[in-house]
């Protein structure tokens, strides 16, 4: 694959439009509270791209770039997953007298 | 594996790496996703996470990797700012973060976008690629202005801006799957967006009485 500029997006587009398929009746009859699953599958899809171009990229910048992406969504990743085993803030030290 | 469905898998699904185990592997990581969406919260939650981990460890093991211990530093700096401001803060403000977290994501769709576009070798960034690059962007950009401005209005902590945010970052995810051509990325965004945005239509048509499980926090600042 990748020998012509439009074959990677082509070849990927039936698997968009099967995703985008699949998520509307998955979420036709969801419950309304699995905002943090879905938290954390979007971290997933950008922390995977971001690995993928930090280890891909050859110059300094670009190397850097994908770096913050990955610290970036691993932030955002571990907010909505603690969110969703709902992890209590930690509020020893606030209620100490 | 040789055969007809390996040849499907490793052609279809995977851009980058034409090896059917790694197409599978991600093809498993996307059935999690979907799995997660259908289960209840705290399982659908783990379930997500187990998909993380395997697109995660997929992502790794396809490509020849030369910076691994900056890219696991950048997980565990990242990882730990996440898990010392989940614990740390006050209740009251937990929506707040959460909301601010799904704006950081169109900050990495950003950073993500300009690195591939900076460097477009590895992955053959012409022509729709490259385009899909840009809209991956600018969504992303999108994304994060619209959470700064819903921080900015006391609004990030209501559910439905939540959903709206988390439909800009699939898309962005999707659409920057699209440009380097990997399934796992483009699944999982497209099936997210789609999600998102259907529940969130439910949710306005339905009206409040429809929201009231989604997590508000109306009177934060």
């Amino acid at each position: 694959m990748g020998s012509a500029p439009m074959t990677a997006p082509l070849a990927l587009l039936p698997l968009f439009v099967v995703a985008c398929a699949a998520g509307f009746f998955a979420a036709r009859r969801a419950v309304v509270d699995f905002l943090p699953t879905l938290g954390t599958g979007m971290a997933s899809v950008l922390l995977v791209g971001a690995l993928i171009a930090a280890a891909e990229t050859g110059s300094v910048a670009a190397r850097y770039l994908a770096l913050l992406a990955v610290v970036c969504a691993s932030i955002a990743g571990i907010l909505a997953f603690g969110a969703g085993e709902g992890w209590q803030p930690d509020q020893a030290e606030d209620d100490a007298p | 594996m040789t055969g007809p469905v390996a040849a499907l898998l490793g052609i279809r699904i995977d851009g980058v790496d034409p090896s059917p185990f790694v197409a599978g592997v991600y093809l498993l990581a996307g059935l999690l996703f979907l799995i997660a969406m259908r289960s209840p919260q705290r399982r659908g939650n783990r379930l997500a996470l187990a998909g993380l981990v395997l697109a995660c460890a997929a992502a790794v093991y396809s490509h020849d990797v030369v910076n691994l211990p900056e890219m696991v530093g950048a997980v565990i700096i990242g990882g730990g700012i996440g898990l010392l401001l989940v614990r740390r803060a006050a209740q009251a403000v937990l929506p707040i973060l959460i909301g601010l977290g799904l704006g950081l994501l169109g900050a990495a769709a950003m950073a993500l976008a300009a690195a591939i576009l900076r460097n477009r070798g590895p992955f053959d960034l012409e022509g729709a690629a490259a385009i899909c690059a840009i809209i991956g962007g600018l969504i992303g950009a999108v994304q994060l202005f619209a959470a700064l401005l819903a921080g900015w209005t006391g609004r990030i902590g209501d559910g439905l801006v939540r959903l709206w945010l988390i439909a800009g970052a699939g898309g962005a995810g999707a659409m920057l799957g699209l440009a380097i051509g990997n399934s796992a990325m483009v699944m999982g965004g497209a099936l997210a967006a789609s999600g998102s945005l259907t529940l969130g239509w439910r949710v306005r048509k339905m009206g409040p009485a429809a929201s009231g499980g989604l997590p508000r926090a109306p009177g934060l600042p």
